[in-house]
């Protein structure tokens, strides 16, 4: 995997940016929802100890207080606006509390309050409507008001027809309570309907309501209220308009404050209405707020958070509803031990999960543009020090090539790290340049301060051999002389690649026919290596000319020779060793070392059958003091021949390269030169 | 009187060496070890002979120095330079300056006496002026192996002692290869092929300086060389 694609994927925990910014988000809305909740349970606490203060409020009626038995109570519908009592059921549809009817279901009554009013709607099922006549008994509602000192007033309703109805006080055929309720009388399909609407107060603390049917003279009960409250006439508990108004101060947007008795009735309730507080621009697209609410899966959002707090003896208690997403607290008036009953407030807390919102969207629109300056700026530098780093690996490789002097290695002037390495790289190249040059001259030098003392040795051995002899002193003497002898083959041979430098320096080149050269080199070859058979190929188009060489024929002849002997060398005895000619075209070489490409060359491969290259030793096998032979095996084989080929090669703009055969049978040294001028002129003719 | 020989050698050892093989074939020799004390020695009696290391102790070019000023005491001189030495640069620098030979150290004691008591002889025919008649004419070419002196269409050659052996091994028998090891028996010495190699590239120069046609001695590759008759 390159730098790049690496930094790349290191880069990703760029990623955790936009998470932590998530988180803070997230940790915010917390603190925010908190911040709620004590306002919601401080504003409770509030309501609930005024109105310990403002019990009446809670308890306009101060009898109710001792009736703590909900069995009792009869929570009545809390009407938004006044109801016409006009006997039609039409604006009675919104509401579905204070409903209730016997098990027999033919008589419904609905109760329900606004503003000190009691409103009734009572539905009979009968078919045989009787109104009222003097003489026979009529169709009836008896209605029983219980004032708050528990005196009890009956009044009943009997239509004398469908229309407009008022009560009668029974017991008094008075008028002056004839209005205390009225309201409208009408005939149904099954039966009819009776709305009335009378005063709600302390006057009519408690109902008691019956029908009663007329059949002929006889009269039936077709319901009775108290069948239905323990035989008792319930209290009606109605939102007290004193209250409200007064829960009206506390009201904010989406604000609901509900206060109930001790019985857990409601008398007091408090909506105010969500407005849309922020503008279009500042709302968040519906579908991001989706997104962003369901990839923010808030552990707190999903857990109802409650607390409970005993303070100063009034219970509180305030909780999140993550479902509605709705802070509640719930305080209770009245000291402790004495409940009056309870307020509860809930906030919606959509205005701070939109404020999130926006700062989620804000915050992915940033991230988004950070994480891409992040990306390709990281890219960018990554792709900066992966060139830098590449451009200095293709610089190690060429000089491992020798396509760059180690001197010509680039020293990057940057002062970082990639900066300092490729300073040490110059530096270490440069010394394994120096160190190789002193290789390279080691073997002179050697040869040169070893020639003295085997000058010594040898004319000492004359001497000796001059001197009278003994039989055993011959036979040291000789042995002494051939190791000294060997001694100098191996000095003569170091000093030979440094002397073929210098005498390339100072020769002149001039044509030489190589086909000549070749197989006079040939003809000699059999004559000194008998154990060896020789084979010389030469191309068919031009058996013999136009294959001259611009260089020194001595050297180039000696260039073979150490080819050959090479090749000798290795070769089992009693192979054959082929020197192949063929006309070749110079290719520009990879390594481009000392070659003049797009002339016609001429390539001499010497093949030999033996062990084969291993391909570690491959390109240093030119080097001076390279040898693949076994250190014991030959005495005065230093790794220089091929070295001398390759010199000599080289400053005949050849190249010299070695491999293995095909077959693997051996290897093949390949030697090849450009054609000079003349005889490519010459080819050219010959082919035209 | 035997003739007398400087030796100009700073490794006592090999000096000696080469000092008792001369003193054997009965030539007197004066050994000195640098440049200063050889001077000295030649001031006070010019040797017949003088052989000189290139390298003296310190003085890394002393030899070429004494050897400038021994050509400049004496042009007849014969003066040969023995060294380690055996760059191209050195020999030719060695022959610029008026040396009769060029040996390198690995020569054997037998051919060091052979090539001394050559030199010798022909600056003694020169001085004597002797003229028996050991006259090779191939051709163009004519060598006198008493006097060392050869010419080519009449104009003569200056040949180094080694040269004019190598070219007389090769004249002798026209046509015929003669190799390297044959040219070194003919010059009384034991060089390395490459070396060969530059003496028949001096001599071919110095055949080519007289007439630039010359082509008469040929590369055999691989075995060595011939002389061509025109």
């Amino acid at each position: 995997m390159g730098l790049r694609p690496q930094l790349l994927l290191v880069s990703l925990l760029l990623l955790s940016l936009p998470w932590a910014g998530c988180e803070y988000i997230r940790e915010t809305e917390a603190t925010l929802r908190q911040g709620q909740l004590l306002a919601t349970r401080a504003t409770a606490q509030a309501i609930a100890n005024a109105l310990t203060k403002n019990e009446e409020l809670v308890y306009p009626i101060g009898t109710r207080k001792g009736s703590s038995n909900p069995a009792l109570h009869w929570p009545l519908g809390a009407a938004e606006a006044p109801l016409f009592s006009d006997g039609y059921a039409t604006d009675w549809r919104e509401l579905t509390t204070g409903v209730l009817s016997a098990d027999d279901a033919l008589v419904t009554v609905r109760a329900a309050s606004w503003d000190r009013r009691l409103f009734l709607l009572i539905t009979v099922n009968d078919l045989s409507r009787h109104y009222r006549t003097p003489y026979t008994p009529s169709d009836r509602v008896e209605l029983s008001c219980v004032d708050e000192m528990g005196v009890l007033n009956r009044l009943a309703v009997n239509a004398e027809a469908p229309g407009p109805v008022r009560t009668r006080i029974i017991g008094y055929n008075h008028a002056a309570g004839n209005d205390f309720f009225r309201g409208a009388w009408r005939e149904t399909e099954g039966g009819y309907t009776l709305e009335l609407q009378g005063p709600l107060g302390p006057a009519c603390a408690r109902l008691g309501l019956r029908v009663i049917d007329a059949q002929g003279s006889r009269e039936q009960l077709l319901f009775d209220l108290r069948s239905l409250f323990q035989q008792e006439y319930p209290w009606l508990i109605y939102q007290v308009p004193e209250l409200q108004a007064w829960l009206e101060a506390f009201s904010q947007p989406g604000r609901v404050v509900r206060v109930t008795d001790r019985s857990g009735a409601t008398v007091g309730r408090v909506r105010t209405p969500l407005q849309d507080a922020s503008s279009p621009d500042e709302q968040v697209f519906w579908m991001l707020r989706w997104i962003f609410r369901a990839a923010l899966p808030d552990p707190q959002r999903q857990r109802a958070e409650t607390e409970n707090v005993a303070d100063s003896g009034a219970a509180i208690q305030a909780g999140y509803d993550p479902a509605s997403r709705i802070v509640s607290a719930t305080a209770s008036i009245g000291h402790s031990g004495d409940a009056l009953g309870t307020v509860t407030v809930s906030d919606p807390t959509e205005r701070y999960l939109a404020l999130t919102d926006r700062a989620t969207s804000r915050l992915l629109g940033l991230g988004a543009f950070v994480l891409a300056t992040a990306y390709l700026g990281l890219f960018a530098y990554a792709s900066i020090l992966s060139w830098r780093i590449r451009r200095l690996g293709l610089a190690a490789q060429r000089v491992a090539d020798d396509q760059l002097a180690p001197q010509a290695f680039p020293r990057s002037g940057f002062n970082d790290e990639v900066g300092e390495l490729s300073r040490s790289y110059a530096d270490l190249l440069s010394q394994i340049g120096d160190y190789n040059q002193y290789l390279r001259s080691l073997a002179s030098t050697l040869s040169h301060e070893l020639r003295t003392p085997i000058a010594i040795i040898g004319s000492s051995l004359e001497h000796l051999g001059s001197k009278p002899a003994t039989p055993a002193r011959d036979e040291y003497l000789c042995r002494a002389k051939e190791g000294l002898d060997r001694l100098a083959r191996i000095v003569g041979a170091m000093s030979e690649a440094s002397r073929i430098e210098d005498s390339l320096r100072s020769s002149d080149f001039e044509d030489v026919e190589f086909t000549a050269l070749l197989q006079s080199l040939v003809g000699a070859y059999r004559t000194s290596f008998t154990d060896h058979k020789f084979t010389l190929e030469l191309p068919a188009e031009s058996r013999g000319t136009g294959m001259a060489v611009r260089g020194n024929g001595d050297l180039l002849a000696q260039a073979v020779d150490k080819l050959v002997e090479n090749a000798v060398s290795f070769a089992p005895r009693a192979t054959s060793i082929i020197l192949a000619l063929k006309l070749d075209t110079l290719a520009p070489s990879e390594t481009g070392r000392g070659t003049i490409p797009g002339r016609d060359a001429l390539c001499l491969q010497v093949s030999n059958t033996g062990p084969t290259l291993p391909d570690a030793l491959r390109a240093r096998l030119f080097e001076p003091m390279v040898t693949l032979r076994p250190m014991a095996s030959d005495d005065s084989h230093l790794g220089l021949g091929l070295h001398v080929a390759r010199t000599i090669t080289e400053s005949h703009g050849g190249e010299l390269a070695a491999r293995n055969r095909d077959d693997g049978s051996g290897v093949v040294l390949l030697l090849t030169l450009p054609l000079s001028a003349a005889s490519e002129l010459e080819a050219s003719k010959s082919c035209g | 009187m035997s003739a007398h020989i400087l030796l100009v050698e700073d490794d006592e050892t090999l000096a000696a060496n080469y000092r008792d093989a001369l003193c054997e074939r009965g030539f007197t020799v004066t050994l000195c070890r640098d440049r200063v004390s050889a001077q000295a020695s030649a001031e006070e009696r010019l040797p017949d002979l003088a052989i000189v290391d290139i390298a003296l102790g310190d003085d890394l070019e002393g030899g070429f120095e004494l050897c400038r000023w021994l050509r400049s005491q004496s042009v007849e001189l014969p003066v040969v330079f023995l060294t380690a030495r055996d760059q191209d640069i050195d020999i030719v620098s060695g022959f610029r300056l008026g040396a009769d030979d060029y040996l390198t150290k690995n020569i054997s004691l037998l051919h060091l006496q052979a090539r001394i008591s050559a030199l010798l002889a022909r600056s003694r025919a020169v001085r004597d002026g002797s003229n028996q008649e050991t006259q090779l004419t191939r051709g163009d070419l004519r060598l006198n192996s008493e006097r060392l002196e050869a010419s080519w269409k009449s104009e003569p050659l200056a040949l180094t002692v080694t040269e004019f052996w190598i070219v007389e091994a090769l004249a002798r028998y026209p046509g015929q290869v003669r190799s390297r090891g044959q040219l070194m028996e003919a010059a009384n010495t034991v060089l390395d092929d490459s070396t060969i190699t530059s003496h028949i590239k001096r001599i071919r120069r110095k055949f080519l300086e007289i007439d630039a046609e010359f082509s008469a001695l040929a590369t055999a590759y691989g075995m060595g060389y011939r002389w061509l008759e025109s």
